[in-house]
């Protein structure tokens, strides 16, 4: 059924020349600036706690949805990311409690000493980004690969043995490895840092 | 085992449990690991804090967030590491012969990097800033933030989300949205629908909660989602569950009109509020953003957009309803019927101006071309069908079979031109007008109307109807020469509803109101001669049956 169109009238309208649209930064605005510089370090804490990439993808928008609740109410925050991770540690809870029957999960003791020193190390989150930047430049050409298709393309141990032409238990023996290498260049590197 | 073979065993622990690979007792075996000494654990955190950044490089390589530095570098690696893993060996470029791959043989890797470094280097200073933004809508988009409504409809819209125009089906996530030209519809995940009208600027701040800073909303809030609140610069109204409009003005002068049920209005803002009132179906306020006051206004039925059909996309405004006049002159109900057009009741065909005494057997003619009407008939006495799947009206009256003009949307002949004496009025308003429209049924007449097919037309509107109404008695025509007597009836599903026997004063006008329900199918109206004998002179020149703005009464769902 076509129903009646009204046509617009001005008298009962407002007039549309006397309205301007406000352009000024809102509070959804500034929360999804800081949320993007705070994501990466809520991320990594998140990840250390659930050992498990989907739920912490998950987690981190559960996070973020109760952060912008609370930022909704109060926009005073001091300290943007440590706080989301104070929420994600809670987040991260409530998540244990729905997965009580899984044996593949830290113990609360476990859980809160890894929480704690997660929270230190990602004080320095950003430098280490800047280092892991370096380290990768120093891999080799195979071993950088193998990275990118593990991480950027984010392809299986088979389809990564495939593009690299290697065999399966090569690959997964080397994934590690090369993890490793990384993690040592770039702790390395920051403790040449902090001595200079 | 030596502590190198233990962080060995570690990282290929750590990989399974990121890859979901790791059983029961390997995570056993790993946790007892990191607990055995500090350093184990601190590898394990920094390990997982390592991948996490490796595991998001995606994202930075893709957006320039910190351009200069570090993620311009590290989308450069990318590149880099794409270029050569997708590209083919330079060697066999080499080889081939055709133009294109020529100019390839002539980039070596040193100039590819080259030339990515110095095309990205460009695309991102030139487009730094602008990214940013889009950024920001992009970031929404990846759900990170609660999807709070949908836009259901949108009719001729701008409807704009930090510059991004945002269209029919998608979500709205907290945060600013400008309404520059058309309506929308948002249907709200609790079962809030809230249409806007342009121009409006508001704040989505939760499930339950719009700041609005100017412009035209109407909400219908179901009994779930009731405490929905409306926030303006002046006043607040949370929904007590109800159908209601808003409409704040750029200074902050805020109308409320209430349609069903019950709102409370509260005059102030969040750092205080001075006035509190229950504002019940019917009412209407006005806040002045100035002193505060609130004051009593007309309640305007036409004021807001309360429903839009998805299909045609047209808008209803509240204060029209289904015309059933309109209908009989080829209309959808909403005035796109010909004036003057009438049924044959012998026949079921539309014809204009016959006005002739005819004689019919009384049986039922199903109308082909009108989904909206079931059929015709000229009633002729007890068990009389009235609809095409053989319903009868037992208690019909026995009638002289007569009939001289047809089912008629507007006056009919009513005015045929006798100087100085108007005819074509009931009680003292002239019918088949826009404003007063009529089915004209001159005794012996029937028609039916399908509500099924109507109420299927509406379902994607959001609209239904609950009440029949309409004005009955003779049009003035009858007073020419004051022998008319009849009777209507009206029937639901057979049954009478209504009936006003031997109506035979030009004077009175009597008000139909009934209800209909949602299983109601059809609806009869019918003119009987009132027992005036097979006498054509007194049947047909006098019995001037109207039934003036005959409407179904709609309401949102």
């Amino acid at each position: 059924m076509v129903l009646p169109i009204r046509a617009y009238s001005e008298s009962n309208r407002m007039q549309k020349q006397e309205i301007h649209f406000d352009t000024t930064i809102d509070i959804g605005e500034s929360f999804v600036r800081k949320m993007l510089e705070a994501e990466k370090r809520i991320y990594s804490f998140i990840l250390t706690l659930v050992h498990n990439t989907n739920d912490a993808e998950d987690l981190l928008q559960e996070t973020a949805a109760l952060m912008w609740v609370k930022y909704n109410d109060n926009q005073d925050i001091k300290n943007f990311a440590s706080w989301g991770m104070k929420i994600a540690h809670y987040k991260v809870l409530q998540y244990r409690q729905k997965k009580y029957s899984s044996k593949i999960k830290f113990s609360d003791d476990v859980l809160e000493q890894i929480a704690g020193i997660t929270e230190k190390i990602n004080d320095n989150l950003e430098e280490r980004y800047d280092v892991l930047q370096g380290c990768l430049k120093k891999l080799n050409e195979k071993d950088r690969k193998l990275i990118l298709l593990k991480h950027t393309k984010q392809l299986n141990t088979k389809s990564i043995a495939e593009k690299l032409h290697m065999t399966v238990a090569s690959v997964y023996k080397t994934i590690p490895k090369v993890h490793d290498i990384l993690l040592r260049c770039v702790m390395r590197t920051l403790r040449e840092q902090e001595a200079k | 085992m030596a502590a190198n073979n233990k962080y060995d065993q570690l990282s290929r622990l750590i990989i399974d449990l990121m890859d979901n690979k790791c059983s029961e007792k390997e995570f056993e075996q790993f946790q007892e690991l990191i607990c055995s000494k500090p350093e184990f654990m601190r590898y394990y955190v920094e390990f997982v804090s390592m991948f996490s950044l490796l595991d998001r490089r995606e994202h930075a390589a893709e957006s320039p967030t910190h351009m200069t530095q570090e993620d311009t570098t590290i989308a450069m690696l990318d590149l880099m590491a794409k270029q050569e893993l997708e590209a083919s060996p330079i060697q066999e470029i080499a080889d081939t012969k055709n133009a294109d791959n020529i100019r390839k043989t002539q980039m070596t890797k040193k100039n590819l990097k080259s030339y990515f470094f110095g095309i990205a280097a460009f695309v991102l200073i030139c487009f730094g800033v602008l990214w940013l933004d889009k950024k920001i809508v992009n970031y929404h988009a990846t759900n990170i933030l609660p999807k709070l409504a949908k836009i259901s409809c949108e009719v001729k819209s701008d409807f704009r989300f930090k510059g991004e125009k945002l269209h029919e089906g998608q979500w709205l996530w907290p945060g600013d949205y400008s309404l520059k030209d058309g309506t929308i519809e948002l249907a709200f995940e609790n079962g809030t629908k809230v249409i806007l009208e342009s121009p409006v600027e508001f704040s989505l701040k939760s499930q339950d909660k719009i700041y609005l800073k100017f412009g035209r909303l109407y909400a219908q809030v179901p009994p779930q989602a009731v405490g929905f609140a409306i926030d303006t610069k002046y006043s607040k109204v949370v929904d007590l569950g109800t159908e209601f409009g808003m409409m704040v003005n750029v200074n902050g002068d805020t109308d409320l009109h209430v349609y069903d049920g019950k709102t409370a209005l509260f005059s102030g803002n969040d750092s205080g509020y001075n006035f509190k009132q229950t504002i019940v179906e019917g009412q209407a306020r006005t806040v002045d953003s100035y002193s505060g006051n609130v004051s009593n206004i007309a309640l305007d039925e036409g004021a807001f957009a309360r429903a839009i059909d998805p299909i045609s996309k047209h808008i209803w405004y509240g204060d029209t309803n289904i015309n059933l006049a309109d209908i009989v002159g080829g209309g959808n109900g909403f005035g796109t019927g010909q004036l003057e057009l009438g049924i044959n009741p012998d026949t079921g065909k539309r014809e204009t101006g016959i006005n002739q005494d005819r004689k019919v057997e009384g049986k039922f003619v199903a109308t082909k071309y009108d989904k909206y009407i079931d059929g015709v008939f000229v009633p002729v006495g007890s068990n009389q069908q009235i609809s095409s799947t053989g319903i009868l009206f037992k208690e019909c009256p026995k009638t002289n079979t007569n009939f001289y003009l047809n089912i008629t949307n507007g006056k009919g002949s009513a005015d045929w031109a006798i100087e100085g004496i108007e005819t074509s009025k009931l009680g003292n308003r002239i019918i088949g007008t826009p404003d007063y429209p009529s089915i004209l049924m001159h005794a012996n007449l029937g028609i039916t109307f399908d509500l099924n097919a109507i109420r299927n037309d509406l379902a994607d509107s959001r609209l239904t109807f609950d009440r029949f109404k309409a004005d009955t008695g003779f049009t003035s025509a009858g007073n020419l020469d004051n022998k008319g007597k009849a009777d209507v009836y009206v029937l639901i599903d057979g049954k009478i509803k209504y009936n006003q026997s031997a109506m035979d004063n030009c004077n009175s006008i009597y008000n139909i109101d009934l209800e209909i329900k949602e299983t109601d199918r059809f609806l009869t109206l019918i003119s009987t001669d009132g027992g005036d004998p097979d006498d054509t002179l007194i049947s047909t020149w006098a019995d001037w049956c109207v039934f003036a703005k005959p409407e179904l009464i709609l309401k949102t769902k």
